[in-house]
């Protein structure tokens, strides 16, 4: 078989010039003749027979061009998919946090009208967890010794139509939690004192878990003017007598319940209270901080 | 008992067959997906033809000219014969002055391209500047041919070493770099 290298590489100088000399003169011929229009239909022929294929590849190009802006355009609805989802998210944590803000405005309006009635300085508190174990009734809340809690520091709090009521004291202090005893835990001690008419009796009052949340107020003389219906309140004399003592930030005059029952028990009297509040359904709680009577 | 001449005709009816359909394949490339590039069309007929003018014998890359040169004219609607005779000249010349250049030179594609787009661009400016009137040279230099020029720079160097590098891989060759 000829060698293809030897056609195209074996000739002469002088016949290499003679075929590029015919080639130039034949293409300055047919640019002669065209432009004087001989050759228009040969050149016509050439483009009508060419379009088709110039056509099909072009075709196929804007295709490809449009696959490849279709493929953009799905990137770019993809991530405008993805910032809608985005928005949506914060959207709807936006209306779920609508209702908490309406809680928390319910609770700061109530705190507020607390602190206009009665004159206390007030920290609000969410109850975290109520321990109920062993018999102990001490709930935690949400604030602790960075919001200024201190132990000692009485916590009262709302129920339905109830009036702001005590329902426990501050036992221990974390930095950002703190430990109430319920004032129907039994370790629970306060000086009360109950208003019957113009008379008004003290005593102590102490929680009992086997009386099913009722409240025992002793060391009341047996003659004390004392009947149902009464209502007692804190009395605060851990102010007046040891003031160093850490139930000595209790103030006086917190309400607490009403005389449920009275008895004679030897030679005093001890007086069942019903508290305003029952412990256990409180979830908001205000942390009486400071006691500007 | 075979016969030669035969034989030989039917292999160069082939070979310009095979030669126009690559052309034509090239042509319809450069019109149809480098008609974008920064702007400017890269001519890519213009610069397959200068750089094999180097590795190639002028004969078939005469024939590479006149062929593509005619497909060109015929896809773009100019006068028949008007690209050949650019592109046939600027072979010439660019076999004319780097024929005794070794091909292994680095720098060689970079010179035969900025004669051979002289050359061609010069012609077709000088047919154009005979043909068409109102035709203005110095639009024709600063928009056509140095846009034309430098975009043709670019792929100079690795296209040449590509087509180096087939013709050695063709003829089992051993590329020999001189800089």
């Amino acid at each position: 078989m000829r060698d293809r290298s030897s056609f195209r590489g074996g000739v002469s100088y002088r016949r290499n010039a003679l075929i590029i000399g015919a080639m130039l003169f034949v293409a300055l011929v047919a640019f002669l003749l065209d432009t004087q229009g001989v050759l228009t239909p040969v050149r016509a022929y050439l483009t009508n027979s060419l379009t088709p294929l110039v056509s099909s590849v072009y075709g196929v190009n804007l295709r490809a061009s449009d696959l490849l802006a279709g493929s953009q355009d799905l990137q770019r609805v993809t991530q405008e998919r993805d910032t809608l989802l985005k928005e949506n998210s914060d959207l709807k944590a936006q209306i779920l946090r609508i209702p908490q803000i309406e809680i928390e405005n319910m609770r700061l309006r109530e705190q507020l009208r607390i602190e206009k009635t009665h004159p206390w300085q007030l920290i609000g508190a969410d109850v975290s967890v109520q321990t109920l174990a062993d018999g102990r009734r001490i709930v935690l809340i949400g604030v602790g010794s960075s919001s200024g809690v201190k132990v000692g520091m009485a916590v009262i709090s709302r129920y339905q139509s109830s009036p702001p009521a005590l329902v426990g004291v501050i036992s221990v202090v974390n930095v950002d939690s703190a430990s109430m005893t319920l004032i129907d835990d039994y370790s629970s001690v306060i000086s009360v004192q109950a208003y019957h008419g113009t008379a008004v009796v003290r005593g102590i009052l102490q929680g009992s878990i086997q009386q099913n949340g009722m409240l025992q107020m002793s060391e009341i003389e047996r003659e004390a003017e004392v009947a149902d219906g009464d209502s007692v309140v804190t009395a605060g004399l851990t102010r007046l007598y040891g003031p160093s003592l850490p139930n000595a930030a209790i103030p006086a005059d917190i309400p607490i319940g009403i005389v449920k029952s009275t008895r004679i028990d030897g030679r005093s009297k001890v007086v069942d209270v019903q508290p305003y509040i029952n412990p256990e359904l409180v979830h908001y709680v205000w942390i009486i901080h400071n006691d500007t009577k | 008992m075979d016969n030669p001449q035969r034989y030989k005709i039917e292999e160069i009816v082939w070979h310009e067959i095979r030669t126009i359909v690559l052309l034509i394949v090239i042509v319809i490339g450069q019109k149809v997906f480098l008609t974008d590039i920064f702007g400017v069309s890269l001519n890519l007929l213009l610069l397959l033809i200068v750089l094999r003018t180097l590795i190639e014998p002028i004969v078939t890359i005469g024939r590479w000219a006149f062929y593509g040169g005619i497909i060109y004219d015929s896809m773009s609607g100019s006068w028949l014969g008007m690209h050949s005779i650019g592109l046939i000249l600027a072979v010439v010349t660019v076999f004319l002055l780097l024929s005794r250049i070794t091909s292994e030179n680095w720098i060689l594609p970079i010179v035969a391209v900025i004669i051979g787009s002289v050359v061609y661009y010069f012609c077709n400016a000088l047919l154009l500047f005979a043909l068409v009137g109102g035709f203005n040279v110095l639009t024709y230099f600063t928009v056509v041919f140095i846009p034309g020029l430098l975009v043709i720079l670019v792929p100079a160097l690795p296209m040449f070493l590509l087509l180096r590098w087939l013709r050695s891989m063709r003829r089992g060759e051993l590329p020999l770099d001189v800089y």
